[in-house]
């Protein structure tokens, strides 16, 4: 799955560690969701979309299968 | 993981493995000293009360990890357990031949070979996410973990060396053994990281 996770992170001038304490978990998790490595939980990405304001479908875009 | 998290675990996983790693050089060599029944079982079972601590402390570490860590935990145990499960089952399928004749002391090993096979398939299950190392957090230590490694294997083996005249075969071969495993675990971690310095630059 293709996110926006990075762009937005760089709009508030976060590094990974900012967003990663935000979010409660470790950096290496942030960056994972950032690579397109690992797609986040509903919670985590329901809390990604609350911390951003936006909606979930804006964030995350779905990748080809 | 966050920092507290990792700090925690450093805190309740090593105190109770250095009782483990005396209990093991200094009163488990007394066993065939002992005549009640009660103290030989007694002291027998003793190593494994500070085990029991130890896996108090990555249970907790699990607990405590995100999503994506649980996950890596999760994989690397699965392997671990799927392997060693089937190890025993070739090897029950083998003395239940003839085949092999093990002892009783043969299930000593389940436990260590089971957690490192966790270690080794909790870093593949790393590589794959793209986590550097085995997953663990390691924002706590100021001192790389190669360094570390290296120097309790430095530790180690030099009391080995110093009070080897004052030690049984049993023990002496135990710190040998700890140091060689921690030093080479640790020249690995080295090397990585040195691959990775150098590729990176």
């Amino acid at each position: 799955m293709n996110n926006h996770l990075r762009e937005l992170r760089g709009e508030q001038d976060w590094s990974q560690a900012d967003l990663a304490e935000r979010l409660e978990v470790s950096r290496q998790t942030v960056n994972a969701i950032e690579t397109g490595k690992y797609d986040p939980s509903l919670p985590l990405a329901f809390k990604i979309a609350r911390l951003f304001g936006r909606s979930i479908e804006s964030i995350f875009v779905p990748g080809q299968e | 993981m966050t920092r507290q998290i990792h700090q925690r675990y450093q805190r309740e996983f090593w105190p109770p493995m250095l009782v483990y790693l005396l209990i093991m050089l200094l009163l488990w060599p007394l066993l065939p000293q002992l005549h009640s029944a009660w103290l030989k079982i007694g002291l027998a079972l003793l190593p494994v009360l500070p085990v029991l601590f130890v896996v108090r402390a990555m249970v907790r570490l699990v607990l405590g990890s995100d999503e994506l860590e649980q996950r890596i935990h999760l994989i690397g145990l699965a392997i671990a357990a799927t392997v060693v499960s089937a190890l025993s089952l070739a090897g029950g399928f083998l003395a239940m031949a003839g085949i092999i004749h093990p002892d009783g002391s043969i299930l000593i090993w389940v436990w260590p070979v089971l957690v490192v096979l966790y270690a080794v398939s909790r870093g593949w299950a790393s590589q794959r996410y793209g986590v550097q190392g085995d997953g663990l957090c390691d924002s706590g230590s100021r001192i790389a973990r190669h360094w570390r490694l290296l120097l309790a294997a430095l530790l180690l083996g030099g009391i080995a060396w110093l009070g080897h005249s004052r030690m049984s075969d049993y023990q002496f071969g135990v710190m040998l053994g700890m140091s060689a495993g921690l030093g080479l675990g640790g020249l690995w971690l080295a090397l990585r990281h040195w691959y990775r310095t150098r590729h990176a630059a």
